[in-house]
């Protein structure tokens, strides 16, 4: 398993005339911007079960988990707090997030590389969250709205050709 | 809370196509100009207090203190849309009972989860009639002429 997100067929919707028109490097552009949205929003306490779905609050923190964090509080990246749920301790897994995959036809983004002083690779602990109830790596309705503007004011013309 | 939302006035005999093309102009406008940091009336949003940019969230989404945009995940100015259009008035806003509606109300009013004050309130929702006057006059084909001016003068509600 892998918490890789394919948006292909949402970019494939987006710009209709995909397969003329769109080359790598704008492939990579909407990935990079995806990425962003997700981990900001993740960053803010959300997550979202899959592309398209409302955000919601991503479940709360265990007792345990909370008091451990609070003892570790100075271990915490500067992005986070003992009590929020978002998925940040090092910072590692969302810093990680990253256009794994993007070529004419096939955008992949996700967490990737391997963690500081573990096994698990930020990719793995990406599905172990996700199994945990905290899916966090997809594009909400609004976060799709979002891409779909950053690709007009960036591609402008070419979007418009592909009818959105 | 209530809903937030515009009516717009549309001179008559314009087609579907034309009034969602003149929505999607107007909508697009309100962003860009929010994103710039200007309320309806053109005039820059007043500064984030000091608590705001001291706050994880602020943090978190990147925000710059002198950059006033309203924009934290950006939910909120994406969730703006058509709520409806008939022959001859577009309304834009936000769904009713939406995490959106309620973030634009309280930005609108200045309530920001409390009492409203107008001194806090940033409003965005709303667009100048000479702007408005020349997205229906591109989307309808025509010029931008005083009879134009004079029906959206005529019709369009002080502040929207």
């Amino acid at each position: 398993m892998s918490a890789a997100n394919d948006i292909t067929r949402f970019v494939k919707k987006l710009f209709g005339v995909f397969d003329r028109f769109v080359d790598d490097a704008k492939m990579r552009a909407i990935g990079v911007e995806a990425s962003r949205l997700i981990k900001v929003r993740t960053r803010l306490g959300y997550g979202v079960s899959s592309n398209g779905k409302q955000r919601k609050k991503l479940k709360k923190l265990s007792d345990n988990y909370l008091i451990f964090r609070a003892k570790h509080r100075d271990e915490l990246d500067s992005e986070t707090s003992p009590e929020r749920s978002n998925l940040t301790f090092t910072g590692q897994l969302l810093n990680s997030m990253k256009v794994k995959k993007a070529k004419k036809g096939s955008v992949i983004i996700g967490p990737s590389g391997k963690r500081s002083g573990e096994r698990l690779t930020n990719d793995e602990l990406g599905q172990h969250v996700e199994d945990a109830g905290r899916p966090f790596n997809y594009l909400s309705n609004l976060e799709t709205k979002q891409v779909e503007r950053f690709a007009r004011k960036t591609f402008g013309d070419l979007v418009k050709r592909g009818n959105i | 809370m209530p809903q937030q939302k515009i009516s717009l006035p549309i001179p008559s005999k314009t087609t579907r196509d034309e009034r969602v093309a003149i929505a999607d102009d107007v909508i697009e406008f309100i962003r860009s100009r929010t994103e710039d940091g200007l309320d309806k009336r053109g005039k820059k949003f007043k500064k984030y207090s000091k608590e705001y940019i001291k706050s994880l969230d602020f943090n978190i989404a990147g925000k710059s203190p002198g950059e006033v945009n309203l924009k934290l995940s950006g939910d909120m100015l994406a969730a703006l849309k058509l709520l409806r259009q008939t022959e001859n008035k577009i309304v834009i806003g936000y769904e009713q009972d939406s995490e959106e509606n309620d973030r634009a109300e309280g930005n609108i009013l200045g309530s920001y989860g409390g009492d409203p004050d107008p001194k806090k309130a940033r409003d965005f929702l709303g667009i100048d009639k000479e702007v408005f006057a020349e997205i229906v006059a591109k989307n309808i084909g025509k010029k931008k002429d005083q009879k134009l001016m004079r029906f959206i003068e005529r019709h369009i509600s002080e502040g929207q």
